[in-house]
This record gives structure tokens, sequence and C-alpha cells, in this order.
């Protein structure tokens, strides 16, 4: 029985059951190369938080004698991985006044870069989107040059699309100005698309990856010469839709030597509102499954849109009558915080929960000297600050994990108010092995060294 | 809901107030955008829409698709839902929804093909067949390179896949299923275009497909193939003549449902209510709303006079036994919708039906700031700025001792506030005769309910006493025609429209106004204007 039959097989005994199978894949990689890959997650929330219920409380850097307030309770147990930053603000968002309030800034998020208008005609809209690629894509695409890696970025949704909206507050990676990576919001899809179609005997699979090459091909062929024709702002269009093909066909040359089967998971309707919970789960055992297997070393997943309408948390029992808007949704409970904002911690508290078992999950992938974690950095940003107020200061971010040591976690980190992001983007793009002095707009200054070791 | 300002955010405040009385030109910053030139606006690439994709695989293979199999639209600033664009989410969508079909392609592929192949003939056959296919598939007859391409593909699929004839073909039409000239609102193809002065002169194949597009959502059918193929989609009369044609096909039916939806922003917000409050507002009901608006829409536009005013003050409407228990009307049970002539005092048009209502409500209570921005909105064509950034929204949680109009004082006696509120409150005010889910009622909270106020249409104050007061006002104004000639042309144009295309705005205004508005005339007189048959060069095209 061959090495990848025998692993298969394995997989399937243990069902979800992550933890031991990427010891095999570490293994892989170990005798590949020497070194255990870096990888960034970045997760994406909308709404805020209530500071007061969310920072660490008590004086010093040292988590460890620190209290975490109740939204951030759940991840007490994970102190020792996390990186609390306090201080930041989106500046090439709140630089520029008038460009709207706190939803417009969602496609600003991981930019750096002060935003474009992209439309004209309502004054109601300010029609506002990114400047410039974001962090994830640049990283992603210097990383993948470097790097024989299948997939170079995944973008993960839960419900995104059934939350609606413009394009640029549903859009957070952006390869270019007006060229948004979309999140993939179903599960299933993303098992197919990456991990193949696992479920199919290898002569049928065989067959199907025969004919996407060809395929392939020859649409690649057709948007060449279908650009030729165009204009300008039409064929960047189109130069997107053919660099997705030429990510496609590279994913389909590189899943051949990718021996690696994804999660099991049960079939579910994956737009129904009350799977909400469902879906994230199932993304987030994708995304550690894909790093386990080094399929991909960049993952974006956005956990919302830039409103987080639509989503009504019927599991924290916070549901029924909105009042701003119809539904009492994420949104909604943002700016009726409820008494003493109770139903908001708990929201964002239930946030935090799925923080932690992303963190749990990936410690228990091991890696040679230590665990999936330790070799990623886990970014879990938000674009707003305070929920009710919408504004774009005193951001809630924290990372987990030390990527491979580029990080010193285990800290609360204070900055000076009003510090931009794009030193915390600057690091990410270093510790990921991408040397960069400074991300998006360059006034906004290099990377926040406190951060490192 | 009541916005309340952190301090020192005042000025802000104070700007968008001047800016709702006019004293501010509220547009202005950069804009990159082509204003369009000579009479006509410009028609940037853009792939089909989820509607579009899942009816032209309907008619161009005999399947319905779920909607799913195309990726989702996207809110634009016209305030109907458009396309986004093109990344490897949209990409893999594609490619699953063409290999989903492939058994079907297969099983069918001899309704696919104008020959029969024998051993000799098949590769014949599959040139012939990739042309016919292809003429449907990119709504436009393919250039001989084309062909040859796509023959060529097809031989490498048999030699380097092993494949028969069947399975060969079928891999080359799921390739045409991804190829851009499939998937893209771009029916020139290789060609160059025909320069009309300044602008583009769109050709025959274009037109055939911005009109089913337009009319049907889908591609062309045969008569308009056939038309385009005769060179009779030349001149507005020709054009016309087929609009009207198309109108009277079923296919323009969900189309014109399909826009009343959207246009009064009725899908998303119907979600839920608090069955604490509205008992009544199950599924059944909240999609038997939805049904009412589309059935009475199409019947109104497309079967009875087509008039606006038909549409916004008839009685008469298509109810069940749902409905008929919301709206008071005995002898109506079932889940079919029946026509019925309903009490002209409580039910007169699309903005007193109950979707309308529900839609622009919270889910516990009426909204005369949700009700009054819809109108200013989609119904008036003069939105209001949104609420300066900073601001806390402050929301009242229901009293039973206040009516819901009373939770709203602040927004007249807030000097911050005033400024938009005075716009949009009063009409919300009319329609406070209407629950959150579009029940009459004459009184709140054991008093009777204050409908009256003053609203502010074409350039003058206009009292009014009630909702159909009102509504008498909008009916009668030239805003409201406009507003709605605007809407078509964006529904039409996927954008929202130009200086450059104020003469075929205006054009199709007359038209509107010479058939004592009917809709019909509007929507066949925009096929007839200079926007709708060029469109102006894109920067940096290539131009003979």
């Amino acid at each position: 029985m061959s090495h990848a039959n025998s692993r298969r097989r394995f997989l399937k005994g243990l069902g979800v059951g992550l933890g031991m199978l990427p010891l095999l894949q570490a293994e892989r990689l170990f005798s590949q190369s020497g070194t255990i890959p870096k990888r960034l997650v970045i997760v994406v929330q909308t709404n805020g938080v209530i500071s007061r219920a969310f920072f660490p409380e008590g004086n010093g850097e040292a988590l460890s004698g620190l209290t975490l307030p109740e939204t951030t309770n759940p991840l007490n147990p994970y102190k020792d991985d996390l990186l609390f930053m306090r201080g930041l603000e989106l500046r090439n968002f709140t630089d520029y006044p008038g460009h709207g309030g706190g939803h417009e800034n969602y496609s600003l998020l991981l930019t750096g870069k002060r935003g474009v208008l992209v439309d004209v005609g309502d004054p109601r809209w300010v029609p506002f989107s990114a400047g410039g690629p974001s962090v994830d894509h640049h990283i992603a695409t210097e990383v993948s040059r470097q790097h024989n890696v299948p997939v170079p970025a995944m973008h993960l949704g839960v419900q995104v699309e059934r939350q609606g909206g413009y394009e640029a507050q549903k859009r957070v990676s952006w390869r270019d100005v007006g060229q948004a990576n979309s999140p993939e919001d179903d599960p299933f899809s993303v098992l197919a698309n990456v991990f193949g179609g696992s479920s199919m005997g290898s002569p049928e699979l065989d067959r199907l990856r025969r004919e996407r090459r060809s395929m392939l091909d020859f649409v690649h062929g057709d948007l060449q010469r279908f650009a030729a024709r165009l204009g300008m702002d039409d064929r960047q269009k189109v130069e997107a839709h053919l660099e997705s093909i030429r990510q496609i066909e590279r994913q389909l040359s590189a899943s051949e030597n990718v021996d690696c089967d994804g999660p099991a998971i049960d079939r579910f309707d994956v737009h129904d509102g009350r799977n909400y919970p469902r879906v994230m789960d199932a993304q987030m055992d994708l995304l550690v499954a894909a790093l386990a297997c080094d399929i991909t070393r960049v993952v974006v997943l956005q956990v919302n849109n830039g409103h987080g309408d639509h989503v009504v948390f019927s599991w924290l029992g916070i549901e029924g009558s909105g009042q701003e808007f119809p539904v009492r949704h994420h949104h909604d409970v943002a700016h009726r915080p409820g008494s003493e904002e109770r139903d908001k911690i708990r929201v964002d508290q239930w946030f935090m929960g799925r923080f932690a078992q992303l963190i749990e999950r990936m410690r228990g992938v091991p890696e040679a000297g230590g665990s999936l974690l330790d070799h990623t950095a886990v970014l879990w940003a938000n674009h707003m600050g305070n929920g009710a107020y919408h504004n774009s200061n005193d951001l809630p971010w924290i990372m987990a994990g030390s990527c491979g040591g580029y990080f010193r976690t285990g800290r609360h980190v204070r900055f000076p108010d009003r510090t931009p992001v794009n030193g915390v983007l600057v690091a990410l793009c270093n510790a990921m092995g991408v040397p960069t002095e400074t991300y998006g707009d360059a006034h906004y200054g290099g990377e926040l060294t406190a951060l490192r070791g | 809901m009541l916005h309340r300002l952190p301090m020192g955010a005042l000025p802000i405040c104070l700007a968008v107030a001047l800016a709702c009385t006019g004293l501010m030109d509220s547009r202005g910053g950069p804009r990159d955008y082509s204003q369009g030139v000579d009479g006509a606006g410009p028609m940037p690439l853009m792939r089909l829409g989820r509607v579009e994709y899942v009816n032209t695989i309907r008619d161009l293979l005999g399947v319905q698709l779920p909607l799913d199999a195309a990726p989702s639209d996207t809110l634009s600033p016209t305030g109907f839902k458009v396309p986004g664009g093109v990344s490897t989410t949209e990409v893999n969508r594609f490619m699953s929804s063409a290999e989903q079909l492939g058994p079907h392609i297969e099983e069918r592929l001899s309704s696919l093909l104008p020959c029969e192949p024998t051993a000799d003939t098949e590769d014949a056959c599959a040139r012939q067949g990739i042309g016919s296919f292809g003429l449907r598939a990119y709504r436009r007859p393919l250039t001989d390179e084309e062909v040859e391409a796509l023959h060529g593909h097809y031989a490498r699929v048999r030699a380097d896949l092993g494949h028969a004839f069947r399975p060969a073909m079928r891999v080359v039409f799921q390739t045409m299923l991804q190829s851009p000239n499939f998937l893209y609102h771009w029916q020139l193809g290789p060609s160059d275009p025909t320069m009309d002065g300044l602008v583009v002169k769109l050709g025959p194949y274009e037109v055939a497909s911005r009109l089913s597009y337009f009319l049907w959502r889908s591609m062309p059918d045969q008569a308009l193939f056939d038309a385009a193929a005769a060179g009779a989609l030349a001149t507005p009369e020709e054009v016309r003549a087929q609009a009207r044609r198309m109108l009277l096909d079923d296919r323009a039916r969900a189309t014109v449902a399909g826009f009343h939806l959207e246009w009064l922003h009725i899908t998303a917000a119907v979600e839920q209510k608090d069955p604490a409050v509205f008992p009544a507002f199950d599924d059944e009901l909240r999609a038997s709303m939805e049904r009412e608006t589309r059935e009475f829409a199409t019947r109104v536009v497309l079967d009875g006079d087509g008039r606006l005013e038909t549409l916004l003050l008839s009685p008469v409407s298509y109810i069940n036994g749902p409905l008929a228990s919301l709206y008071g009307v005995a002898g109506v049970s079932g889940s079919d919708l029946q026509e019925a002539t309903l009490d002209p005092t409580q039910r007169f048009g699309l903005l007193t039906h109950a979707s309308v209502l529900a839609s622009h409500a919270t889910s516990n209570s009426s909204s005369p700031v949700q009700r009054g921005l819809a109108l200013l909105e989609h119904v008036l064509c003069e939105p209001p700025p949104p609420p300066p950034p900073g601001m806390e929204l402050i929301v009242p949680e229901p009293d039973p001792n206040l009516q819901t109009r009373e939770q709203y004082v602040e927004h007249s006696t807030n000097e911050a506030c005033r400024g938009c509120h005075q716009l949009i409150d009063p009409l919300g005010f009319a329609f406070e005769s209407y629950d959150g889910i579009g029940r009459f009622r004459m009184e709140e909270a054991g008093r009777p309910v204050d409908t009256t106020g003053v609203a502010f249409i074409d350039g003058s104050d206009v009292p009014f006493t009630n909702a159909r007061d009102l509504v008498q006002s909008l009916v009668a104004s030239d805003a409201v025609k406009r507003c709605v000639a605007k809407k078509w042309l964006r529904f039409m144009l996927y954008r929202l429209e130009t200086e450059e295309e104020q003469g075929s705005l205006e054009e199709a205004l007359e038209a509107f106004a010479a058939s004592a508005y009917d809709v019909r005339e509007l929507i066949v007189a925009i096929t007839g204007t200079r926007t709708f048959l060029h469109r102006a060069p894109a920067n940096g095209e290539v131009l003979p």
C-alpha cells in the first residue's frame, strides 16, 4: 500500500479530527526544504466592539499579569500566544473626512492606502473603494513567487453574499483598484476546488482534471484575444479574469501533487441564516487543513461583510425586534447594544469564542518544534472601533501566533493614539519573509517594531 | 430612528442640513468617469448578472439552473443590482456550473447540432455545430478564425483526451460557456466598431442583445437573431417594433415584475418581523406580499392600461386568503391570487401594497423615516445625503403610550437634524395609517393617527391630509414621472445616466407624456433613443 493511500484511509477514518494528519505533511515539508513555512490568516469582523469589555485590564505589558474582560475572556487559555494591540487607527480613511461613515472604510482595511471614488452621480452614496492592493494579496503574490504553493491565497466568507450590499462594502481583499478577490461562501465549493474531488475515483478525477486543463487553456487564449479589442478600463477587468484563470491553472497542476484530503463535512444548507455558525466552523476546518497541508499560506476569512446585516444571533437568544433595521441583526445590535451593552458584549464574546476555537485547532496541528499556530500569524481585525459610533480609531486588533518566532506574543502593546495600522501591515509582510519598508501610503511610516521579539 | 450627535460634530451636521435645503452643491469632489459624448454614454464591459446567466442557460440549453449557479450580484448606485467583477471565486463558479451542465449537453447534443454525424462527417459536423451553437451562445455570428480556433480545440480534445465525438463536443460547448464571449455583454466580438460621428453605433447583434437583456434579462430569440441577420434592427422604428413584440412575450413578465421589486426595494427587507407584535406575519403572508406586487405590476403594465396613474392609484389588486385577512377583505380564501377591488380609501396601488409598507418598516413598528426615504430615493429620485459620520444612533424602544410619529419629534426640534428630516419624515407620516406589516389602522396608542403634513414636490410645499392625498400629488408631479423614466433608463443602462444622455431621457419622457404616462410607451421609447443605439468609445479603445 502506497504512502498516499494509507494516509487517505487514515484521514477518512479520522473524520474532522485534524489533530494527527498533518504530522505526515510536516514531515514532507521538513524533508523538502528543512524549514517550516510561515503562514498568515486574517479574519475580518465588522461593527466594532465595546472597548471597556475588550482590552486587557491592569498595568504592564505581560498578558500573564492582566485580566481579559468579558468579551475576550474566551481567549484566556491562550494568553501566551496572543498579542493585543491598542491605539491603532485606520488613518488612510480618517485622514480624508467626507468619505462617508464607518461602513465605507471596509474596503480600505488592509490596503494602507487612501481610497478612491469609483462611481458618481448619487449624492447619498459616497462610492468609495480600495485605492490599491490589500496586504494579503501583496504577501500571497510574493510568497508564491518564492515558493511553489498550489493556491497563493484563499478567500473565504461566512454568508457574505447573503448579507448583500455594495461591492466596496463586502470586499476586503483587493488585487488592485476595482479588482476585488471575492470570498467563497460555500465550504463545499472550497472542498471541491481546493482539495480536488476527493470523493471521486481516480480515473474519473483524472478525466476531470484533463478536461479542466484543456478548457482553461482554451479560455486563457480566448481572453487574450478578447482583450485586444477593448479600452483600457475594460482590459483591466479582463486582465483580472485572466489572472484568475492562470491561478486556477496553476492550482490544477499543483493539486496533483497535493496528497491531502479536506476535512469531512456533513452536507447542510450553507445559505440558511441559522447555519451561520456551521458555515464558520466549516470554513475554519478548511483553512486549517489547507494550511496544514501547505496548499496555501495566506487565508482571508470574512466572517461578515462591512455591515453585518442579516446575521441574527438566534443561538444567543438575541433576535426579534430590530428597531433601526427590520431585524435585530448584527448591525442593529451594534447601534442598540442593549441594557448595559450586554447584547453587544455577548455577540463579540461569541466571535472571540470562535477565535479561541481557531487557535485551539491550529495548536492541535503539531509541526516540528511546536504547532501550526507557532508558524502562523493570525490577525483578527475589525474595521471599526466602537460599535455604536462606527468610528475607525481604537481598533480592536488581536494577533495570535508568533509566525515562526517573529512576533513576541503574550503581550499587550500600547501604541500612541492614532497610530496608523500601516505599521502592523508592514510587520506582517516582514514576518512572512516579504521584505517591506512601508505598505500603502508611505507617509504612514514603517514597521511597528514593538511587535517583534 | 434618531441620530444624536456626539459633542463637536455639529458643524458637519449643519453642512448636511444646508445640502438638504439646496444651499450647497452636494456633489463635487473628483470624478473619474466618462460623461459620454455626442448624446451617448459609455458601455463599460460587464459580465452577465445572476438572473441573466440563469435565464440565458435556460434559453440556450433548456435547463433551469438554481440562482446560485452564478455568482451573486451587487448593489449599484442605480438602486438596481448589477454583476460584480471576476476573481477566482467567480471563475470556479462558472467552471462548476458548466461542468454540471455536461451530462445534459451530451444527452441532447443532437438538438444542439444542425447535423447528424457519421464516422466520415464528424469533423465537418463539429465545425457546423460550433458555428450554430456559437451564434446563440455568443449572441452573434462567429468569425472564421473563431470557428477554426474552436475546431482546433475540438481536435485536441479528441486527440489528447481520447474522447469520442459526443464527449468532445460536450467539452467544446462547456468551454464556450466559460468564454468571455459568452460571459460578457460584448456582442461586437473581435470586429471593428462602426462610428457615427463621435460615438460608436451598435451593430445589429449588439442591438438584439441590448433589447433582449433589457426586456427579458436573457439572450435574443430566433426572431431577433433573424432581424439582426437581415439588417432589420438599424432604425429606431425597427427597434421599437421589436420591443413592442417582445413586451408581449412571457419573458417580459418576469422582467417587469423584477423591475418593480428592485425599484421599490421590496426583496431583502421583508425578512423578519417580531412575532410578538405581528403574529400574522408568517412565511406564507410574506411570500404572498411579494406575489401580489409581482402580479399587480405585470397585470397593469403588460395586460392593463399600463399607466403610471393606475400603478399608483388603482384599488384593484391580486390577493389570496392571507392577504385578504390582512386587508380586511371578506370572501377570499386559499393561496391562489384572485383579482379583487379593495377599499379605495385604504388601498390604492403599489405604495399601499403590504410588500412596500412592510419592507420600509422596522420589525415591530412602522417607520416614517424609512418610508420617507424610500419615497425620496425611489419615487422622487431626490435622495438626501446620509447622516454625517460620528453620529450615534439612538433608537427609541417602542412605548405603548406614544404614537410612532411622536417618537420622531426631535427630528423637527433639533436644528441639526431638521434640515434633512423635514424633507424625509412628513412623507412617511402620511403612511402612519399602516402598521409595520401594512395593515390599515385608524388609531395607534388609543388615539387617531396623524397622517397630515407638508411635502416638498416640484419645488413647492404641498400640504396633505393623508396618504391618498399625498399619492395623488405625487402622481400629478413632474418629479415622479421623470423619476420613473430615469429608473427605467438606469435599469436598461445598468448605471446612472450621464449629462450627455439628457436628450435621450427627454425623448423617452416626451413619449411617456404623449401616451398619458403609459409605462409600455416609456419602455418602447427608451429602445429607440440615441443612447440605446450608440455608446461612447471607451478610453483607449482601438477605433477604425
